[in-house]
């Protein structure tokens, strides 16, 4: 399968401090990567590095073209992000918010299309969203308003998501909802994530490969069979687990020092 | 790819009937036509009433004579008809302008700072004006005749040149550590550029205690135009600030996201930012120049249109502009009537007018509805 993120010695420094320090990474064409590590490990800065929205230095190729030479139109439409914790605008409706991920396809001044609303309403009700349409998305709930957050990123059209830490904010019963949609909607629209994920047993039932980032370094890539070892989660989070072998992946139980 | 219909027919789809199928936030004829509805009645109540009361029904008239072809039987005197056209258009226009301006440019910082608490005079036009006006009263040198009336000619540009002076300062000490430093710090720049500029205008106001009088009824606003001059030269900043700001109505809507979430979805930030900066600034500059400072349209106007009318840019900016001019014509009518013959500072009157109304939109609205 094709390339469709390609990062090669990336590093990004942030207000002196270097966040990045020579990241390599590549992700084929709907796989879905998830990048875990400690905290203050670089996830975060890695996503938003490959959205174009911090400085840095090496190369991110997004579908064979440099980001640095593509507009910030082109970009959008090829790479939607969910933020960590997406501004809430005070009063919007469900329905504009989604609506705004079609700013990439409507000209610069004018107003969105036929077409432009089409999508926003097919995609409320593809997740189930079309009932809150008209609802002023900060009295949602958490569960409902992360859905609302990936239907503006699937009205962007784009055919990578990336999602950083897409369920920090939910229940049990509610991460398992987002995540079991993600993956139906990267299998029905061929889809590519990346996403950065604390929950260790999580990323590892998701993700097709997982990429550790620690001190802004990749320290282990691989499956998260590979990855998930209980030597590898000692050193790099100092942390003591158990790791039990899972139906769809490895199983962390953090045992106490 | 991704225009494809999406097929999970695993997911439950909508219980119950189709609900009306929402559309997106756009500016309803039914507000349009109630916007448009009110600058006519302030206009017409702000013409027909004064000193000297003439009939609204035929001061309609006479207005629709103005129009090229109109020709209707007002059965008004000559005299009555200079008093409309003459003496209360050219003021009538000018609070309509400013009161449009001040209001818009009030919706448009509130967007570009995603701050409900930004008015135009946030980077420091107010006290620019206030700094440039009182140069020009006390460096004239001495009062002649009533000094509430006889500013020189010379305080319009004064105030202007002190207003966008004051901005472009704030600017340069805001974005002194590169341009994306954030709104946060220019904010603060225009806070510290304000107080430095008050500073030198209060100094320079002690310094010529006999003005004192004159330049504080420039700074409480006032609207008395002896002709069409004010509203001639305020009209090209109005129409270039209206054009440039309603154009950009969606670009402030997905700013409202921030910065970061705006730029992932295609758009540059700082550059709208500083665009509708500008062009506000130059709108408020303009009306500040020939209004004096104004206080409340611009900061309250826009928060009434969101309880009322909803949040969009879309829709928030459009309506400002009207409701903002009738409101400001209207508190001309009530500035130059309820203590006639003396005129109350418009300034007054928009505060003492505009909080309880405020306070009484706030009181009966919950939150926003589409």
């Amino acid at each position: 399968m094709s390339a469709i993120v390609e990062v090669a010695n990336v590093c990004v420094e942030l207000g002196g401090a270097r966040i990045l320090a020579g990241v390599d990474l590549t992700v084929a064409a709907g796989e879905w990567v998830t990048v875990i590590g400690p905290n203050g490990a670089g996830k975060s800065t890695l996503l938003r590095a490959i959205g174009g929205l911090v400085p840095f230095t090496g190369s991110i190729s997004l579908a064979g073209t440099p980001i640095t030479r593509l507009k910030r139109r082109e970009r959008a439409r090829l790479v939607a992000s969910v933020a960590q914790q997406p501004v809430v605008p005070p009063g919007m409706a469900v329905f504009d918010y989604v609506l705004l991920g079609r700013t990439p396809y409507i000209p610069p001044l004018g107003r969105e299309s036929a077409a432009d609303l089409a999508i926003v309403h097919e995609v409320l009700s593809g997740l189930d969203l079309a009932r809150f349409a008209g609802r002023e998305l900060s009295t949602l709930s958490g569960g409902e308003r992360q859905r609302v957050f990936l239907a503006r990123a699937l009205a962007q059209g784009a055919s990578l998501l990336l999602l950083d830490e897409p369920t920090s904010a939910l229940d049990i019963g509610h991460q398992q909802e987002v995540l079991e949609l993600v993956d139906e909607l990267r299998a029905e629209r061929g889809l590519t994530v990346l996403a950065t994920m604390h929950d260790l047993s999580v990323a590892g039932e998701y993700a097709d490969r997982l990429v550790l980032l620690a001190e802004g370094r990749v320290v282990a890539a691989g499956s998260p069979r590979e990855v998930l070892t209980e030597d590898v989660l000692a050193r790099h989070y100092r942390a003591r687990v158990r790791i039990v072998d899972g139906e769809h992946g490895p199983l962390i139980v953090p045992v106490r020092r | 790819m991704t225009d494809r219909p999406l097929r999970l027919a695993a997911r439950p789809r909508d219980p119950g009937p189709e609900v009306a199928q929402p559309t997106p936030a756009r500016l309803r004829r039914r507000w349009l036509l109630v916007g448009v509805a009110a600058v006519l009645l302030a206009a017409v109540a702000g013409l027909a009433f004064g000193p000297v009361s003439l009939p609204p029904g035929s001061v309609a008239a006479e207005v629709l004579n103005l129009f090229p072809g109109v020709r209707i039987e007002s059965g008004l005197t000559p005299q009555e008809i200079a008093i409309i056209t003459e003496l209360r258009l050219p003021r009538v226009v000018l609070g309509l302008l400013v009161g449009a301006m001040l209001a818009l440019a009030g919706g448009c910082y509130q967007g570009v700072f995603r701050n409900p608490l930004a008015d135009p005079y946030l980077l420091g036009a107010a006290a620019g004006a206030g700094l440039g006006a009182t140069a020009a009263i006390a460096l004239r040198g001495a009062v002649e005749g009533d000094a509430t009336t006889r500013l020189p000619a010379t305080v319009p540009l004064a105030a202007f040149a002190g207003a966008l002076g004051a901005v472009l300062l704030a600017y340069l000490v805001g974005t002194v550590g590169g341009r994306d430093r954030g709104s946060g710090t220019l904010i603060l720049a225009g806070v510290a550029v304000s107080s430095f500029l008050t500073a030198l205008q209060t100094y320079l106001l002690q310094r010529n205690v006999e003005t004192i009088r004159e330049v504080y009824s420039w700074l409480l606003g006032r609207l008395a135009t002896p002709g069409w001059h004010d509203p001639l030269m305020l009209l090209p900043y109005a129409v270039v600030t209206a054009v440039v700001v309603l154009l950009h109505g969606r670009e402030l809507d997905v700013l409202s996201v921030g910065d970061e979430e705006a730029a992932a979805l295609g758009l540059h930030p700082q550059r709208s930012r500083y665009l509708l900066l500008a062009v506000a600034s130059l709108g408020t500059a303009a009306a500040v120049a020939v209004s004096g400072l104004i206080a409340f349209v611009g900061l309250v106007v826009p928060h009434i249109v969101r309880r009322l009318a909803g949040v969009s840019y879309r829709v928030v900016l459009p309506l400002s502009m009207l409701f903002g001019a009738a409101f400001l014509a209207l508190a001309d009518l009530a500035a130059r009537t309820v203590a006639a013959p003396a005129e109350i500072p418009i300034g007054v009157i928009t505060a003492f007018l505009g909080a309880p109304f405020f306070v009484l939109v706030l009181r009966s609205t919950r939150a926003r509805p589409t």
